[in-house]
């Protein structure tokens, strides 16, 4: 695959006075200083992302770090003050409202943290909304909308109106309303954050088992971790509408770029989400038994940590390494 | 001398000081600043000056020295186009308002095209100024190729054109027409090009001004001639409603032009269908159109009206859907009250009360809609422009402060005196409310629907009718319904500019005084105006609701079948019986004698009730019966006593004496009621009672109040049953002589010379100076510079328009009332909002009481203190109080759970909790209830005009549309400075005392 599904670069977005002026004035650059001594305020800047197909990239930050801003700069429900969007290799912010709207009707889908259901629309008509207004014919769109029902799990409410669901349910028109044109890329504002907790699990399973089987391209805002590293193949962290890191979860808890960073993964059950492989040292003579380097730290913790001498880690049939039970609770503790 | 008169500027100074932009300064020293200069130059030209009032109350100081302290000297206005010394406005002894006379008069008489050639200027230097701008638009829209430039030039050029600068070019009118054409043409081009709105508009707008210059015939058009054809538009809706409630259609002919067509239409459409579907129904109605196509070839069609019988039973089938059962019982009462009460026509063919109320009602059903659809599209254009909004808003809020008499001027000077003039002010007096709903319901949708729209992919057009309108259906809800009100408001002050119907016939009885007859038209408008007010309300609380699959139809569409039934059950009872069609004279009820004999209090000797009692026999028995009924199955004591209220009523009406009865007995019959009544209650609060101690223990909150209230109940109850029986016993005594209006006038003799007359006379003494000073330091330290000059200008302007004394004279009513109004409504909103019953009671009787039109204030009012300054003040204490009453409340109510309970957790008593957390929390909200006791304040006093009129009443009502309207508009400009310099400051003090105690967000 030579071009990302999805790009952006360079990104900014300032709002004030008159921010393309000022962009300007500063060469493209403003620091964060100048920025607010002039006034502006700063909602993202600089900010480059790639994401490629099938991938699910999940975007993360405290409130107010500009993953809203960004994502809707991404759609272009945001005019960005500068920078690149990239869709298919497209250049986005060239399209015409045309263009947009007719990519918006085919190419997107966006589901919203307060589900934004229409609230004079049954189930179904929320659901078959993005196709009537591509117009297509009222027979052919409710069977589509009948069918995204079934798939969200709402079999039989069709009828009913979004104020007769409960929070969870009217998440699942949402992210049905969403899928209805079969998007390609699949943005996500904070879908499940307006959701109690217990419902919130079960919505993240219902998720990803309708991605497992759809595997959309897909970016996910969230402002809880254990929610990103649930489910994200990469996730990128802001701050002050910075991407401050970007990479996998396990890259972000064993090098955090930055205390921001580390204050995020400080908390996380690391031993569920580290591999025997990240930790494991030089291989060693003394080593004796042997450990799979793919499986979880927890998996293996009994194990290794039963054990005085180190272990030898294994990998497809090779010694690729050692692993001792104080580099184990090291790294485990290593947050307190 | 009088500085308890201006003790509420001093209270807005200094709670507005408190934080205002100079913090070095001390609360003190702020009212000091504000108010010492204003004292001491009110002092001083009190002293002074020489004052007298003239028998006909009109101000005249003077004092050579010191004489610009109080009026603005002639010589420091502008003239500014020598207008003043123009014939026939020499007398007018300020020049604004003999400005905007002459600009009327050239509205009015002369063609708009010549209309700037009579501005007394030689043509040269306009001619100058105009190719200069031509030249600069035109140098601009080359430079930078944009269309802005483009229509700017369009624009002065047609300006150059329509006041003839270019007549030395000597072209006759008709290659102009080409050349509109053309512009015409070339913008909706461009239009059509560019989709850009600004072409859309221009197109419009001169699409419509050609259309209007072809219909009215005339090689150029007046502006009166614009007007009149917009009137005349109006004409096809109102003929329709009208003839569907009270004059019926027709006589139709076939031959005549239009219905030829109609009935061609109609039978050939019809026969397509039937060719194309193969359908027996419509077969059917092909021959049936055929059929009466061909009738109306011999005899011309007459279709009559709807009989009230089908009026009633519609407004019911729409009030049962629309709120349940009592609504539908509301709205049937509300047209068997106009059937059936009123004085009988004295000669036949006359126009029955009926007849008014309905003429009334189609002009409410005409306006409402239009002035709903203007509204909402000047609205939804203003919330997606932001230069639309920032262009009207400031205008919205002038034409709320006018008074309802302003509308009617331009309207009476433009489009003359007819029934369509005064639906025309009523839809134009309820357009900025719509507009303004409008905005705030479009903005106000959340911001991820629009978002979920866009990503929807919908397209601009898209986006308005399938997102924004829908999502914002409950406030364009709200706002149909405050144009109901605005449009009932304002029908008895559009009678001044001929608007027929019951407000017309008010308007007679007030300025006749006929006192009774004008109750009784008063409380059809307001039974009227309750019902439209509560269909409009359960309008916008109708959600939509789902019906399993395959439901049949009659259970999908039960009202639809309902309405049916009662259209074509209504229309066979009509057939065979006239009765059915319009209630017959000798059915007909008037208690003007009741109101009348009210009015004077026993002194005249009227019988109450002329009636036999044989006919209301019926009804009544029926309604005890009912209401009996109702206490048996609910075993509510409230039933009891309806029941034993009724059998009074019709006892007391002689309703029973076929029994042959005594009226003794019954009276003991009467207390008895009464008794079990009382008792039947206690033992029902007792078992309440115990019922909320059982729960929560018998310290608990829920007995507290059950005991409490239960107490409140047997004292209302007992107080009633105890007056209700005292009355009984005096009056069958026959010496029964109390006299309240006897009271009520010494009252009033007494008020009025010793506090309004002397306050009067201290207010007409306020130099403007002073208060223009006032106003602006008080708007310094509320807010900085802007306030404070929006405020002291337009207290200045009302002074360099010239109606200084008129404007003061309305200042200390309002001062007054206003006060009343407080002391009155504060401490009742603190009480009412204690507890929950209380509010619940409370707010029924406050949406009960804002419903009325305001003029209904000024029936009590002259009951009670006749025609005069008193009965004035009365009346706008009355309609001043509710909005005191309800935002109180509100304030109370809103005040953050947590706090309550963070006080009482500290040990605070109730009056603690309530002097220290409770009431400063609410007196932002208690100020901005206060801002609008003052503007209803304000409206009440002008529309006191009705009865009597003082101040700048005088001059509003005083200056008819044809006499003086420059003076009127003026007037009504400063009434409407004097609401909004007010409302400015005390709304910018409440808002940021809110963002301050974090009610609000910053």
């Amino acid at each position: 695959m030579n071009h990302p599904k999805m790009a952006c670069r360079n990104v900014w977005k300032l709002y004030g006075p008159d921010p393309d002026k000022f962009m300007a004035a500063h060469d493209g650059e403003p620091d964060l200083d100048t920025i607010k001594e002039n006034g502006y305020i700063p909602a993202v800047r600089d900010a480059s992302l790639e994401v490629h197909e099938g991938e699910l990239v999940v975007l993360m930050g405290l409130s107010g770090s500009g993953k809203s801003t960004l994502v809707r700069c991404m759609s272009r429900l945001i005019e960005p003050t500068a920078g690149e969007i990239e869709f298919d290799g497209e250049d986005l912010r060239a399209a015409s409202e045309r263009e947009l709207v007719e990519l918006r009707r085919h190419k997107m889908g966006m589901v919203f943290q307060h589900f934004a259901l229409f609230p004079h629309r049954t189930v179904l008509e929320n659901v078959a909304f993005p196709l009537e207004v591509q117009g297509v014919d009222l027979a052919i769109r409710n069977a589509r909308a009948l069918e995204i029902i079934d798939l969200v799990g709402l079999h039989g409410r069709g009828n009913y109106y979004p104020r007769e669901l409960s929070g969870g349910q009217q998440q699942r028109v949402g992210i049905g309303r969403s899928l209805a044109v079969e998007p390609d890329v699949w943005f996500l504002d904070e879908p499940f954050s307006a959701l109690d907790a217990l419902i919130r699990r079960e919505m993240q399973d219902e998720f990803l088992r309708l991605q497992s089987t759809l595997q959309k391209t897909i970016i996910f805002i969230t402002h809880d971790f254990d929610e990103a590293i649930r489910l994200a193949d990469r996730i990128a962290i802001m701050r002050d509408g910075v991407i401050d890191q970007m990479g996998t979860a396990e890259e972000l808890i064993i090098n955090p770029g930055s205390d921001y960073v580390a204050a995020f993964t400080k908390n996380v059950s690391r031993a569920k989400l580290l591999r025997v492989h990240t930790l494991m040292g030089p291989p060693s003579d003394d080593a004796q038994g042997d450990v799979d380097g793919s499986v979880f730290v927890a998996s293996a913790a009994s194990q290794i940590l039963s054990s005085a001498i180190p272990l030898r880690v294994v990998e497809d049939g090779e010694v690729v390494g050692s692993i001792t039970a104080a580099q184990v609770t090291e790294a485990l503790f290593e947050a307190e | 001398m009088t500085d308890h008169t201006t003790s509420e500027p001093i209270d807005t100074s200094n709670a507005a000081s408190v934080n205002g932009p100079a913090k070095q300064l001390s609360g003190r020293q702020k009212a000091t600043i504000a108010l010492g200069p204003f004292l001491i130059l009110w002092f001083a030209w009190w002293r002074l000056g020489s004052h007298s009032i003239s028998r006909t109350g009109k101000y005249e100081g003077e004092s050579a020295a010191l004489e610009w302290l109080y009026r603005v000297p002639r010589t420091w206005t502008v003239d500014w186009f020598n207008f003043a010394g123009r014939d026939g406005f020499a007398s007018v002894s300020y020049k604004a308002t003999g400005w905007v006379n002459i600009w009327f008069d050239h509205l009015r008489y002369e063609e708009f095209f010549q209309f700037t050639v009579a501005w007394h200027l030689s043509r040269g230097p306009w001619l100058l100024v105009l190719l200069a701008c031509l030249g600069a638009t035109g140098w601009m829209s080359w430079r930078t190729r944009s269309n802005r430039w483009l229509a700017a030039i369009v624009a002065v050029a047609w300006m150059g054109w329509s006041v003839d600068l270019f007549d030395f070019l000597h072209l006759p009118t008709t290659p102009w027409v080409y050349v509109f054409l053309a512009v015409g043409i070339a913008s909706a081009a461009r239009a059509v090009q560019y989709r850009a709105f600004g072409w859309r508009v221009a197109t419009t707008a001169i699409a419509t001004v050609g259309w209007v210059t072809l219909q009215t015939n005339e090689e150029s058009f007046n502006v009166k001639a614009l007007f009149r054809q917009v009137a005349r538009w109006l004409e096809f809706p109102l003929d329709i409603t009208e003839g569907l409630l009270i004059s019926g259609y027709g006589p139709w002919h076939l031959p005549d032009m239009p219905w030829l067509f109609i009935f061609a239409l109609l039978v050939g459409g019809a026969g397509w269908m039937a060719w194309q579907r193969r359908s027996t129904a419509w077969t059917v109605t092909t021959a049936f159109v055929g059929w009466m196509a061909v009738v109306s070839l011999y005899e011309p069609w007459h279709i009559p009206a709807l009989p009230w019988v089908v009026i009633a039973g519609l407004f019911g089938v729409v009030g049962w859907k629309l709120g349940g059962w009592r609504l539908a019982l509301l709205s049937v009462g509300f047209i068997l009250y106009a059937s059936f009460v009123g004085e009988p026509a004295e000669q036949a063919g006359a126009e029955t009360r009926w007849d008014k109320t309905m003429i009334t009602l189609s002009a409410v059903l005409v306006a409402v809609p239009i002035a709903a659809l203007l509204g909402g599209i000047i609205g939804l254009v203003a919330a997606k422009r932001r230069r639309v909004e920032q262009f009207l808003i400031p205008i919205m809020n002038l034409t709320q402060a006018f008074p309802h008499f302003t509308f009617l001027i331009p309207i009476g000077v433009f489009i003359g005196v007819s029934h369509k003039a005064g639906v025309i002010a009523t839809i134009a007096y309820a357009i900025p409310p719509m507009a303004r709903v409008t905005i705030l319901g479009i903005q106000g949708i959340s911001k991820e629907v629009i978002e979920a729209g866009i990503m929807g992919g919908c397209t601009r057009r898209q986006m308005v009718w399938k997102v924004e309108l829908p999502a914002a259906r409950q406030s364009l809800l709200v706002g149909i319904n405050q144009v109901v009100m605005e449009c009932l408001a304002m029908v008895v002050i559009a009678s001044f500019v001929g608007t027929a119907g019951l407000g017309q016939d008010l308007l007679f009885r007030l300025t006749g005084l006929h006192i009774g007859a004008g109750t009784e038209i008063g409380i059809a408008i307001v039974v009227m105006a309750i019902t439209l007010d509560r269909l409009s309300q359960g309008l916008g609380r109708l959600q939509p609701i789902h019906h399993e699959e395959g439901a049949p139809f009659w259970k999908r569409h039960p009202y639809l079948l309902a309405s049916g039934a009662v259209v074509v059950g209504g229309l066979l009872l009509a057939q065979a019986w006239d009765a059915a069609f319009r209630v017959p004279n000798s059915w007909m009820w008037g208690h003007e004698a009741f109101w009348e004999w009210l009015v004077d209090n026993g002194k005249s000797d009227v019988a109450l009730w002329q009636l036999s009692g044989s006919r209301w026999l019926v009804p009544f028995l029926a309604a005890i019966a009912v209401a009996g009924w109702r206490a048996w199955d609910t075993r509510r004591y409230r039933w009891l006593i309806t029941a034993a209220t009724l059998a009074l009523v019709g006892w007391s009406v002689d309703l029973f004496d076929f029994l042959h009865l005594s009226a003794r007995p019954w009276i003991y019959v009467f207390v008895a009621a009464g008794l079990v009544a009382l008792m039947y209650g206690a033992s029902a609060r007792a078992r309440l009672l115990a019922q909320a101690s059982g729960d929560v223990g018998s310290h608990g909150e829920a007995a507290t109040q059950a005991r409490q209230s239960l107490r409140f109940t047997w004292t209302a109850a007992m107080t009633v049953i105890v007056a209700l029986g005292w009355v009984t016993l005096r009056t069958i005594d026959e010496s029964f002589t109390f006299n309240l209006r006897n009271y009520t006038i010494a009252f009033r003799d007494a008020l009025e010379s010793w506090v309004l007359l002397p306050m009067r006379d201290a207010f007409l003494t306020i130099p403007w100076v002073g208060l223009v000073l006032l106003f602006g330091v008080v708007g310094y330290f509320i807010n900085g510079r802007r306030p404070a000059l929006l405020a002291a200008g337009m207290i200045a302007f009302i002074s360099l328009a010239g109606f200084w004394w008129q404007a003061m004279w309305n200042f200390y009513q309002l001062t007054f009332a206003v006060l009343l109004a407080i002391i009155f409504g504060v401490p009742f909103g603190v009480w009412a909002a204690t507890t929950a019953r209380r509010n619940a009671v409370v707010q029924v009787f406050l949406d009960f009481f804002q419903t009325f039109p305001s003029f209904v204030y000024l029936f009590p009012a002259i009951m009670f203190f006749g025609v005069s300054e008193t009965a004035i003040i009365f009346a706008v204490v009355l309609s001043a109080s509710v909005p005191a009453i309800r935002y109180t409340i509100f304030g109370i109510q809103n005040v953050p759970k947590p706090l309550i309970e963070a006080s009482t957790m500290a040990g605070c008593t109730r009056r603690q909790t309530l002097w220290k957390v409770k009431l400063p929390m609410a007196v932002p909200e208690i100020m901005l209830g206060i801002n609008q006791t003052i503007m209803f304040g304000l409206f009440m006093v002008m529309i006191a005009g009705l009865i009597k009129t003082t101040g700048l009443a005088r001059e509003l009502i005083e200056a008819q549309p044809n006499i003086d309207s420059g003076r009127a508009i003026v007037a009504g400009i400063a009434v409407a400075c004097i609401g909004m310099s007010i409302d400015l400051l005390i709304s910018e003090w409440s808002d940021k005392r809110k963002k301050q105690l974090g009610l609000i967000e910053t």
